[in-house]
């Protein structure tokens, strides 16, 4: 450990505002970037489930038009 | 020769494999960054000169790195994509491109802030930083060109085009600091020369420089997935990789 408390970790010898700032704008570009890519699957996949359960309603109300 | 290759031209097995990279790429990257990032914010010693500001290195080196060879990748690619019409290759490229954008922002980001408290200044127009920027810019100019068009092939076609004559930029960020007088330091590690680093720092440089590839990849790969799920929505495969839930 290079450091010898906590409180002078956070410190970083005077420099803690530009390395916590860099690490805070890193993590946060990184976690955006893997939420964006949650997010757009979650979308797609919705997508494509609404659109096979029209196809199969269309499908059904067809077969029962026939019927009557 | 490249026979092997056949059957990845189907979107199916491409999705399959991309998944089995996906999850070493993504765990691998991940675990690597965290060892990485937590070895150099608390266990390096401090930098003669700079003190703990130093300490910037291990997000700023990676990140530039990759935004590099990100861009020689998309390139590729794109090269792929034109000369031999593959498809999956134009969707790589635009797979590869916002994640390269990211990874060039943050390198010209923590560079700013690591400045300050070095250099006395946020910004400088010097040759590496200028040409850093310009990637970007160019990053941002084949996502841009890739959505103009309502045709999603002829936007690959530009964007393509855009991105393999960007690629002369590349060279021009990496020899900068060797062509130009520049406040920017030199090259600190390198292939051939003994790295100007001891080896107490270079570790978790190292690491995180290999981390940040792997993620890289990994985000790349869930967007060339995505990607793949939204074009072939309406295919048998998909609904069995659904129900089957992977």
């Amino acid at each position: 450990m290079a450091f010898d408390s906590f409180a002078a970790f956070l410190q970083m010898g005077k420099h803690g505002f530009y390395v916590w700032l860099s690490y805070g704008v890193g993590l946060g570009s990184l976690i955006l970037l893997w939420w964006h890519c949650c997010y757009s699957r979650r979308k797609i996949v919705a997508g494509i489930k609404e659109f096979e359960a029209r196809r199969q309603r269309r499908k059904t109300s067809k077969t029962t038009e026939r019927v009557l | 020769m490249f026979k092997w290759l056949h059957p990845y031209a189907k979107s199916e097995n491409l999705y399959r494999l991309s998944g089995k990279f996906l999850f070493w790429f993504g765990w691998l990257g991940f675990i690597g960054a965290t060892v990485g990032t937590i070895w150099g914010l608390a266990f390096t010693p401090a930098d003669y000169q700079q003190g703990d500001s130093f300490r910037i290195i291990y997000l700023h080196v990676p990140t530039a790195m990759m935004s590099m060879s990100g861009y020689l990748g998309m390139a590729i690619a794109a090269f792929i994509g034109t000369v031999w019409q593959q498809r999956h290759a134009d969707m790589t490229v635009i797979a590869i491109a916002p994640v390269g954008a990211v990874y060039t922002f943050l390198a010209l980001f923590t560079g700013a802030v690591w400045g300050k408290p070095t250099w006395g200044t946020y910004w400088v127009w010097d040759a590496r930083l200028t040409s850093e920027l310009i990637l970007l810019f160019l990053y941002l100019g084949v996502i841009a060109l890739y959505y103009a068009y309502e045709d999603r092939r002829s936007g690959a076609r530009a964007a393509a085009i855009l991105a393999m004559v960007g690629v002369i930029n590349v060279p021009i960020i990496h020899y900068s600091v060797v062509w130009w007088n520049s406040l920017h330091q030199g090259a600190t590690v390198t292939v051939f020369e003994k790295p100007k680093m001891d080896t107490s720092m270079l570790w978790p440089l190292l690491i995180n420089i290999v981390a940040f590839g792997l993620l890289l990849g990994a985000f790349t790969l869930m967007r060339l997935r995505n990607d793949l799920l939204m074009k072939e929505g309406h295919r048998p495969w998909v609904k069995q990789v659904l129900e089957g839930k992977s």
